[in-house]
């Protein structure tokens, strides 16, 4: 994977300055390190069988219908075999079928190579949404409990996520694979998106 | 002339299932704000007709009360005298009055019914949709086979109303008496059931011009499955629904039903409707007021106000509205009176039955060649001692007959060479057992103590498949051979592995039962499974492996997931698959060429998957011997009541659900009973839900002979 930005950004950044005066948000830090990858290790049986089983896992869920879904691309049968949460990293292949939970770095990476076995064209998008205090004091707890790193909540109010660009008919989708849906737009649109070729 | 029509409606119910009437008035008031709108029903439940849109009500007699042709001419002269046009919004009602031909009634011409009649094929090939797989029927029986056909995923419906969908045997029957009792049909339609998104085309037409059309797409639904909102979407192209009107000549509002099915993605017809649809008031709100434009074109009148598009698309909301005077005496009714067809405000069942023809009651037909023989051959002592279960030896031949072309029809198509296995438990009798080793046959068993009994009746080791989660117990640890040995978990597999390891156990095929949706067998969908069963099949020796996955019916889809999977574990832990078992649950009923045809299928897709195969297995066990027994009875009493007759017989227990029940009084011949709703007793009293006619002269001390029925669903 290139760890350089690509130029093309399909959505100009939201500019914050859209919230009322009254409702000042801290600035937060923009991202500096390239999406999450997962590591595979050398001559590791176990780490090519996972690989193996997700593409075979998709292959076994075909059908007709799948090709016109923009909405979850099929990938419905993810969350029967993994869950949102936190995670340590790094993260090898062989540690999914094991895993309690997965982030949004690991939802992004598996659901980019079993869209891209699929042929299509997938690019690696980073993003910071907005989210509100209650959730991020939630997060911040579950992530300190299970003793994740939770640099990803950036403020109170500003979190880190992965998605992914989806080349498609008519035109590219930005699909999150956390919530199998496409990143939302207006009050929902993202405070800053970056974008990564594959 | 006036500058404002005025407009009859009937069928104005509000509630779960409403008729269109109430979203006709908002409609037509939006055009018109002071058009005269009345209001015409067939009971004072009627909730519509308490409603502020309406000038005038009127309440007509229930159907079940008045000659249905009286209540038409009443009708007429109801929209003569007020000058009005009327729309109607009942079905039943609108097939009734189209006889009449009046220019007031916007109404399709009497041949239009016809066309649009279930299952509407000549609509479907106009509108260029598929209609789905199909038979009518008097015929519980005729209806099991058509249901095992599609994997027990059928509708049942009257042939004017009514749809229950059912997937067992008790169901279909139940549902077949109660669409007779409600709409008064004795035929059914039977449909394969299609799943997949719905959607509504409606349209409006006057004497075959189209006046416009749109297609609704329910967003949320009913448990019944009607639409509660939607969203409005225009036509890609008017073409197929110009040419239906025109064709059909077409005057008033339709409905087209469609369910496209998410496995093929095939637009299917459900049904064509001969009125405007209930939600007719939200394509109005996305600015097609089809009612309007058909009384605007109908009486000359311009609408007062332009079409407008409020949204698109449309919600329901439950509103509280004063009950008008005719409500208010109104009687409480029982508990959930709305949700039975019986109870329908309209009066739509006692309407259909009122019009449906009188059935006369059947005969005893005779025995067709293969029975009357098989019944000689099975009572040899006469008079037989009763009650007694008969075994048809002949019934058992034909059924091996079809079994071994339904093989050598597989290895024609597929190039596979294609064997059975008798599951032992389904009848472990030994003249099943004999008549199965005798055609070379496998038999399949569940335990040690199975085992031996196939040996002793005469079948080697190799024609021995072992299988289900009890095989090892009481294995005494002496040295056995098995043809196939599958194991249904990974410790199971891992034990015989070890078995296999330690000279224990010999097996021709080392078997992985996979099967995704229960727990009967190795889940390889599973992350942790698969790497199990990867690490298991990379370490052990194994020499023939073999896989074995249900592919019966509609379990096909799982089947082709499941060997899709498991191939690409095999590749990965570099062992080659040599045979493939596609299971049992194959039921009886189904010819040599829709077995045959299945099994083609299932070993394509297997081959597709996993690479040339030395042999294909499957498991008929049912399928064989199903029909190859019965119970003869004696009949102890014939009891007349106001519900029907009822017969009772001195076995203690029937078959549920009889194929065949044959009558035979003194001295004579062996006769069928015909269907009917006359039930069958066992000496206890129990129902075993078997209906025939029961003839006239039936007597005690006559002797019935009942065959058993079929398997009641997909296991
Ligand atoms: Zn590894």
């Amino acid at each position: 994977m290139s760890t350089e930005p690509s130029a093309a950004i399909s959505m100009p950044p939201a500019v914050p300055a859209a919230d009322p005066p009254w409702a000042p948000r801290p600035p937060f830090r923009v991202p500096t390190r390239p999406p999450a990858a997962l590591t595979t290790h050398q001559d590791c049986a176990a780490c090519a069988d996972t690989r193996s089983w997700l593409l075979a896992r998709d292959r076994a869920e075909a059908t007709p219908g799948r090709a016109t879904d923009a909405t979850t691309f099929g990938l419905g049968w993810l969350f029967r075999h993994l869950r949102w949460g936190p995670n340590r990293w790094p993260f090898a292949w062989c540690d999914l079928p094991d895993a309690t939970h997965v982030d949004c770095g690991v939802l992004a990476c598996v659901a980019a190579l079993v869209l891209a076995e699929r042929g299509l064209r997938v690019e690696r998008v980073q993003l910071v949404e907005r989210a509100a205090a209650e959730e991020t004091a939630l997060w911040r707890a579950r992530w300190r409990a299970a003793r994740c790193s939770d640099d990803w909540l950036l403020t109170d109010h500003a979190v880190y996520h992965e998605v992914l660009l989806v080349a498609g008919e008519p035109g590219p989708v930005l699909f999150d694979p956390t919530e199998l849906r496409q990143v939302g737009q207006g009050r929902d649109r993202p405070l800053w998106m970056r974008q990564w070729a594959l | 002339m006036s500058n404002t029509p005025t407009a009859v409606l009937s069928g104005v119910h509000s509630g779960p299932d409403p008729s269109p009437g109430l979203g006709l008035a908002r409609s037509l008031r939006l055009a018109w704000p002071r058009l005269r709108l009345e209001a015409l029903d067939y009971s004072p439940r009627s909730t519509g007709l308490s409603a502020a849109e309406f000038d005038r009500v009127h309440v007509r007699p229930g159907w079940h009360t008045a000659d249905p042709v009286a209540l038409c001419a009443g009708l007429v002269s109801i929209v003569e005298s007020a000058g009005a046009v009327f729309l109607p919004g009942l079905d039943l009602e609108a097939a009734l009055l189209a006889e009449h031909g009046h220019p007031a009634l916007l109404l399709p011409p009497p041949a239009a019914f016809d066309t649009v009649a279930r299952p509407g094929a000549a609509v479907a090939a106009l509108l260029g949709l598929a209609v789905p797989e199909h038979r009518f029927t008097t015929d519980v029986e005729d209806a099991a086979d058509f249901a095992a056909r599609h994997g027990w995923r059928v509708l049942v419906k009257g042939p004017r109303r009514g749809t229950v969908a059912v997937d067992t045997r008790p169901a279909l029957a139940a549902a077949i008496t109660r669409l007779r009792r409600t709409w008064g049909d004795a035929e059914v339609l039977l449909q394969r059931r299609v799943d997949g998104p719905t959607e509504s085309i409606v349209f409006a037409a006057l004497d075959g011009d189209l006046l416009g059309a749109c297609a609704m797409r329910p967003t949320t639904t009913t448990a019944a499955g009607l639409p509660w909102a939607g969203s409005l979407h225009p036509l890609d192209s008017t073409s197929g629904i110009d040419d239906l009107v025109r064709v059909t000549r077409w005057t008033g509002g339709g409905e087209v039903e469609i369910v496209r099915e998410t496995t093929t993605g095939t637009p299917h017809l459900v049904a064509v409707n001969p009125r405007f649809p209930a939600w007719i008031h939200g394509a109005t709100l996305a600015g097609v007021n089809l009612p309007a434009r058909l009384v605007a074109a109908v009486t000359g009148i311009p609408p007062h106000s332009r079409e407008k598009a409020h949204s698109t698309g449309f919600v329901r909301v439950v509103e509280e509205i004063p009950a008008g005077p005719h409500a208010i005496g109104v009687t409480p009714q029982a508990r959930r009176a709305f949700a039975s067809p019986d109870h329908d405000p309209s009066g739509m069942p006692a309407l259909s039955r009122a019009l449906a023809t009188p059935r006369p009651r059947p005969g005893p037909t005779e025995l067709e060649p293969p029975l009357a023989q098989d019944i000689p051959a099975a009572l040899v002592v006469d008079p037989f001692e009763s009650p007694a279960t008969v075994f048809f030896g002949g019934v058992l031949d034909r059924g091996l007959d079809l079994l071994d072309g339904v093989c050598r029809d597989v290895e024609d198509a597929t190039g596979v060479t294609a064997r059975f296995a008798y599951p032992v438990r389904v009848n472990p009798d030994p003249r099943v057992l004999g008549a199965v080793s005798r055609r070379g046959a496998m038999v399949e068993v569940f335990s040690q103590a199975e085992a031996r009994r196939s040996a002793a009746a005469g079948f080697p080791a190799d024609r021995v498949a072992l299988g289900g989660p009890a095989k090892w117990w009481r294995y005494d640890g002496e040295p056995v051979k098995f043809g196939v040995v599958t194991c249904d978990s990974v410790t199971d597999l891992e034990r015989t592995v070890d078995l296999v390891d330690r000279g224990l156990v010999h097996a021709d095929v080392l078997g992985l039962g996979l099967d995704p949706a229960s727990r009967h067998g190795v889940d390889v969908t599973d992350p942790r499974t698969y790497r199990r069963v990867a690490d298991l099949l990379r370490s052990a020796q194994i020499g023939r492996l073999g896989l074995r996955s249900p592919a019966a019916g509609p379990r096909l889809r799982e089947f082709t997931a499941a060997i899709t999977m498991a191939a690409d574990l095999c590749a990965r832990a570099d062992v080659r698959v040599r045979c493939v078992d596609l299971g049992g649950g194959w039921l009886p009923g189904l010819d040599r060429g829709d077995l045959g045809g299945h099994l083609v299928r299932a070993t394509r897709l297997a081959v597709r998957e996993l690479g040339c195969l030395d042999q294909v297995l499957f498991e008929p066990g049912e399928f064989l011997v199903g029909q190859a027994t019965a119970v003869f009875s004696t009949v102890l009493d014939v009891r007349d009541g106001p519900a029907g007759r009822a017969a009772v017989v001195d076995a203690a227990e029937l078959p549920d659900h009889a194929t065949h029940v044959l009558w035979r009084g003194p001295g004579g011949r062996w006769l069928r009973l015909p269907p009917g709703d006359d039930p069958v007793l066992d000496r206890l009293g129990a129902d075993h839900g078997t209906r025939r006619t029961l003839p006239d002269d039936l007597d005690a001390g006559d002797h019935l002979l009942v065959l058993p029925g079929r398997g009641h669903r997909v296991d």
